[in-house]
């Protein structure tokens, strides 16, 4: 089934919105197998198209009246009810995902994602299907697990690079072990280090996965660090960071708890 | 007496224009002439127009050539096409003969949502003409004049058969259309003399307009058919409307801050897309437009919800489904994602147009399953059901209440460039 799939990227809560390019995020998008369609100057959408089967549409919120797609709808499907009903995979810790059918009848679901520092939409909408008589008939299901995936990365990495947008390139320091590049947001005085360059130095494994989560090994010892979360996994427990696991220039960097806490694994 | 030169370069453009003749069924056997063709058509007696790409200029004054192209001629229903048609030759000898007008014809679109397109045969009287087209650029323009025009709403493409055998005093060519024939511009018949937003017609949206009411004729009629044209998208299959309450603020053509309708936005999409979804406002609006285009004033109305903030309706079939399938009918809750608080209608008089959805009642509460027209405003368009207010339409028993909000229709019609609309207020 071809499906066109909607985003709608972040309106910032507090009327920022300091990047709006990057919201597209084409080199995502196409480092996951898809291939610039054309662009919509009209909407300010970016189409992408994968294998020709379906079309990724990204683009940028610009009037405070769109936030009505995110809006406390109160019917919205709650993302724990979506998770049983749907099975729907984790999204980032930290934010508040709702999944709503905003007019199944026409074959369009959508998402909202609110983070602390701002939220955005997602609406998928299937391509009609038409019958004989060229009238549109309603599409077999609701969030596929592809446009789910393509989702919940598209998220985890739109909320990691947002989060990190704001930060600023800090003199190396010595965390868990290793010294590592470092960034601090100028406002909180929250540091974050670099976790590709951590990794690196203490000899630990990276395992991607498409859903925008790395899995780390060492030996027996592994950590679950899903992009844009607010929690990461160690050996099998969860652990609550005090910011979110962010991106700047492809590498994630993490609260320097988390690489205090790995360091003290030994992998052997 | 002459030259060699220009016999041997007779005979190469001879020959190259022999091997590149069409169809061994063609009359003719003879070649055409290379560097012989129509530099002009001039439609006379149609109403000036535009389109998205002049707007806010209008057409220029000669159809063909322009840039942009000017693509339709717009006539009243039952009116003649009249034509002028300049032929040009650019060789350096001189050429002569006979131009014979034979057949002209309407492609119109298929009915329904069929794919494809019917003949409509027009008229024309056929007579021969002496034609002479001096060297090096000579014309004679040509008057061609088409009766039987169709007595009613209509789009289509002209087009014209003619014989036009020349001659050099040497040798013969042909360059008529033998036996096909020659797309012309096409060519839109409205009812009624464009009025309103429409007082400067839009040629892409008469081929849409004319499309969705094709074949009627009256005001009555028209307003009837172009509801349940736009409706169901008659005669337009590859470009079809669709009912989206839900549609996200800025994708809206219909500007409501300022009152204005991107036409051309519209049109743009409409002309892209296979299914172009519209608000109710949208549809209220592009309902008006087209009206004023056959020259049928209405306006648009908003219905506010009585009481709460959301109507309960009665099912609704929204346009592009199939109104004719019962389960294609939805009883939306004031709290049901896709609920509204209000909706927009085009009213003329006392009597309400809504192309957005088929009903599944009528407000006599009779089966129905199609869009609204000719219905009257009255109270029955919200009714107290068990201490719940239902909206639009079906009740016998409700009170009076005041929902409209009269003439809510857009002031001007515009055009964007970039990613805003610039207004023409």
């Amino acid at each position: 089934m071809s499906i066109l799939i909607l985003m709608l990227s972040p309106a910032l809560s507090a009327g920022l919105l300091e990047e709006p390019e990057s919201c597209f995020l084409p080199d995502f998008v196409t480092s996951i197998g898809h291939s610039v369609e054309r662009f919509d100057l009209q909407r300010q959408r970016f189409y992408f198209k994968k294998a020709g089967q379906y079309t990724v549409s990204v683009r940028v919120l610009r009037h405070e009246g769109d936030r009505t797609l995110i809006n406390e709808d109160e019917n919205q499907l709650g993302f724990a009810g979506a998770q049983r009903e749907l099975g729907v995979p984790g999204l980032p810790v930290g934010t508040d995902v709702r999944f709503w059918n905003q007019a199944p009848v026409w074959g369009q679901w959508s998402a909202s994602v609110r983070s602390r520092r701002f939220r955005f939409g997602v609406v998928v909408e299937a391509t009609p299907k038409m019958n004989a008589q060229r009238f549109r008939v309603a599409p077999d299901h609701v969030w596929t697990t592809e446009q789910v995936t393509f989702f919940e990365a598209y998220t985890r990495r739109l909320v990691a690079r947002n989060e990190a947008s704001s930060l600023r390139s800090e003199a190396n320091a010595t965390f868990g072990g290793a010294n590592v590049p470092t960034l601090r947001c100028p406002r909180t005085r929250q540091r974050f280090g670099n976790l590709h360059a951590w990794t690196r130095q203490r000899g630990w494994s990276w395992t991607h996965h498409e859903r925008g989560y790395a899995t780390l090994r060492k030996g027996s010892d592994y950590a679950v660090i899903p992009l844009g979360a607010q929690k990461i996994k160690v050996n099998g427990t969860w652990i609550t960071l005090p910011d979110l696991v962010v991106e700047q220039g492809n590498e994630w960097y993490v609260d320097p708890a988390a690489l205090t806490e790995l360091g003290r694994l030994g992998g052997d | 007496m002459r030259s060699p030169t220009r016999i041997l370069s007779l005979i190469v453009s001879l020959l190259l224009a022999f091997f590149s003749a069409e169809s061994p069924t063609q009359t003719s056997d003879l070649p055409t002439w290379p560097d012989v063709h129509q530099s002009q058509r001039d439609y006379q007696n149609n109403l000036t127009a535009t389109d998205r790409h002049y707007f806010p200029s209008a057409y220029a004054a000669v159809e063909f050539p322009a840039t942009p192209p000017v693509t339709h001629a717009l006539y009243l229903k039952g009116q003649n096409i009249v034509v002028r048609v300049t032929f040009r030759n650019d060789l350096w000898f001189p050429l002569w003969g006979n131009l014979t007008w034979k057949n002209a014809r309407l492609r119109v679109p298929k009915q329904h949502k069929d794919l494809g397109t019917d003949i409509l045969p027009l008229q024309l009287t056929t007579s021969t003409m002496p034609i002479y087209l001096s060297a090096n650029g000579g014309s004679q323009t040509f008057e061609l004049t088409i009766s039987g025009c169709p007595n009613y709403v209509a789009v289509g493409g002209l087009e014209v058969q003619y014989d036009l055998p020349l001659t050099d005093g040497l040798m013969l060519g042909d360059n008529g259309t033998r036996n096909g024939y020659q797309a012309f511009e096409r060519v839109a018949f409205l009812d009624n003399s464009p009025t309103g937003l429409q007082a400067l017609p839009w040629a892409d949206l008469a081929e849409n307009a004319c499309r969705w009411c094709f074949g009627s004729s009256g005001t009555d009629e028209v307003l009837r058919e172009m509801t349940r044209g736009m409706h169901y998208s008659n005669r337009n299959p590859e470009h079809m409307l669709s009912y989206f309450p839900g549609k996200e603020t800025d994708e809206c053509y219909y500007k409501g801050d300022q009152d204005e309708l991107d036409l051309t936005w519209f049109l743009n999409d409409l002309f892209v897309y296979l299914w172009t979804p519209l608000d109710c406002r949208e549809f209220a609006a592009i309902l008006e437009v087209s009206l004023e285009l056959n020259g049928i004033a209405t306006t648009c109305d908003r219905i506010w919800a009585h009481i709460s903030n959301r109507f309960y309706y009665w099912p609704l079939c929204h346009a592009g489904m199939d109104s004719s399938m019962i389960e294609n009918y939805t009883d939306v809750r004031p709290s049901d994602p896709g609920g509204f608080n209000f909706h927009f209608i085009a009213r003329r008089s006392n009597l309400v147009f809504d192309a957005a959805a088929s009903y599944k009642y009528s407000y006599l509460g009779l089966a129905h399953h199609n869009p609204v027209w000719h219905w009257p405003v009255g109270e029955h368009w919200q009714a107290p059901v068990s201490n719940r207010f239902f909206g639009l339409c079906y009740s016998l028993t409700s009170k009076a209440v005041s929902p409209y909000e009269q003439n809510q229709g857009p002031i001007a019609v515009g055009r964007t460039t970039n990613a805003g609309p610039t207004s023409i207020k």
